[in-house]
């Protein structure tokens, strides 16, 4: 068994049902009217109530990803849970999930900011080779807009909550799912974007509640170096696969804001049409959003068994990842656990 | 912000691009994106074009209608933007720029250049008001 061998049986979400329009935002927040839209080319987002946690949304998700695959909990060998927004500092949500999704399955918990939903499809499908697993749940997202503030109309915009939720499965002989990867990481840039609080670094005392959440040294260089490596993490993938960027049906560049997935787009001069905008819809919930534009474009038909699908995701550290796989139907994979 | 002035841009733009050190863009840039952006100035009939190829900064005094951004300001507005004291709020909200081709996404590319510098240095040079 290799990594060719595991596909995508299944991708599901969970958002808030609350949803917040700029215009609310830009009202809490004392920003000028139409700057939001201007910014990030998003409409709208979903934002989780204070009686909301990362698990609810995660609970959901799973359960709907589970369902999706036509498999029993039981099947599920390998459990992994991505977040930067646990419900708490300790313990971690894995071995919650693990219990209120009924499976009795090996639990790994991750924090690889924004681009978690790649690592973690990653290393569940690894975790799947080692440990000689048919199925994986793969869960990632992030439930922390609460928190921060509107220091940045244009981080604030593009933020968003929710919870993605995906089964992995060994395929069929003949059949092939995850072509090919690519990861790095750039540790220059470990103060150039990030979360700085609430960590070992920030004493308790300098704390300033939400205010003090975001830094961001230097905006413009991540974003020439996002670009290329998206470009690099494409490129990679292309060649370990023997494709080309025309074989590649559906695109989800690191889905923030639309504008960032625009420039994506134009930087592989490869059409727009080729992704899915649900951002504008959903806004970024960090390593959760690939999973909300799967799981749409399948309902959309924009996306469909046989089709070639590449996904990016960059986090502040910064590292990024990059995955090509292959669209399967359920029928192109084995039964049982 | 430099109030209202005559700004000559048909002489500062040349000045910048024949100071910028090109090294310096490619390091920055890489193969990031390549992008071209045409100008036309509207209160002094000066149009020129930057387009980044390949990690390199490059400049035509002229329109390229093929150009991914085309767009119209003024002069006054261009000098502010570009030595950054014009932030990108009061640009957006100013409707400081009119688009006749390309969106405000494309924007952040030339804005996230480092040629500000460069930009200044020109105007010393040339003895315009820049600070």
């Amino acid at each position: 068994m290799c990594l060719n061998d595991v596909g995508i049986m299944s991708v599901s979400y969970s958002a808030p049902d609350t949803i917040v329009t700029n215009n609310e935002i830009e009202q809490k927040f004392g920003i000028d009217k139409g700057l939001i839209k201007e910014l990030t080319m998003i409409d709208e987002r979903r934002i989780a109530g204070d009686e909301i946690a990362f698990s609810d949304l995660a609970v959901r998700a799973g359960k709907e990803a589970i369902s999706a695959a036509d498999i029993s909990p039981s099947e599920i060998g390998v459990l992994v849970v991505a977040t930067s927004s646990d419900d708490y500092y300790n313990p971690k949500s894995g071995a919650f999930l693990q219990r209120e999704l009924g499976t009795d399955a090996f639990v790994l918990n991750i924090d690889q900011s924004c681009a978690g939903g790649i690592y973690a499809i990653s290393t569940a499908a690894h975790l799947m080779l080692s440990k000689n697993k048919g199925k994986a749940l793969v869960i990632a997202g992030d439930c922390d807009m609460r928190k921060v503030s509107g220091d940045s109309p244009f981080f604030i915009g593009s933020g968003g909550d929710a919870c993605g939720a995906m089964v992995l499965g060994k395929l069929k002989k003949g059949k092939k799912g995850i072509l090919s990867e690519s990861f790095g990481t750039a540790g220059e840039y470990y103060e150039n974007f990030g979360l700085y609080n609430y960590g070992s670094r920030v004493l308790e005392s300098s704390k300033d509640g939400p205010t003090s959440y975001e830094q961001s040294a230097d905006g413009n260089v991540i974003l020439f170096k996002v670009l290329r490596w998206f470009k690099k993490s494409l490129k990679e993938c292309l060649d370990a696969a023997g494709m080309l960027k025309e074989d590649v049906d559906f695109y989800s560049p690191h889905p923030a804001a639309v504008s960032q997935i625009k420039l994506q787009m134009k930087s592989i001069k490869v059409d727009i049409d080729k992704t899915n905008l649900v951002s504008s819809k959903f806004g970024h919930s960090g390593s959760g959003t690939h999973f909300i534009i799967l799981n749409e474009s399948i309902n959309s038909k924009r996306l469909a068994a046989g089709d070639s699908v590449f996904m990016f995701g960059n986090g502040s550290g910064f590292l990024w990842g990059g995955m090509l796989i292959n669209w399967c139907s359920l029928s192109d994979f084995e039964r049982g656990a | 912000m430099i109030p209202d002035q005559r700004i000559p841009l048909d002489k500062i733009v040349p000045e910048m691009i024949r100071l910028i050190d090109q090294k310096e863009i490619y390091d920055y840039v890489g193969d990031a994106i390549d992008l071209t952006f045409s100008y036309e100035i509207v209160d002094c009939s000066y149009k020129f074009t930057l387009a980044l190829k390949s990690g390199n900064l490059e400049f035509e005094e002229s329109i390229d209608t093929n150009a991914d951004v085309i767009l119209k300001v003024k002069a006054n507005d261009f000098h502010n933007m570009t030595l950054g004291k014009l932030n990108f709020m009061s640009i957006i909200l100013g409707k400081k720029l009119k688009f006749v081709k390309g969106d405000l996404s494309d924007m952040i590319i030339i804005g996230g250049l480092p040629i500000d510098k460069y930009y200044a240095n020109a105007c010393k040079n040339l003895e315009v008001d820049y600070e």
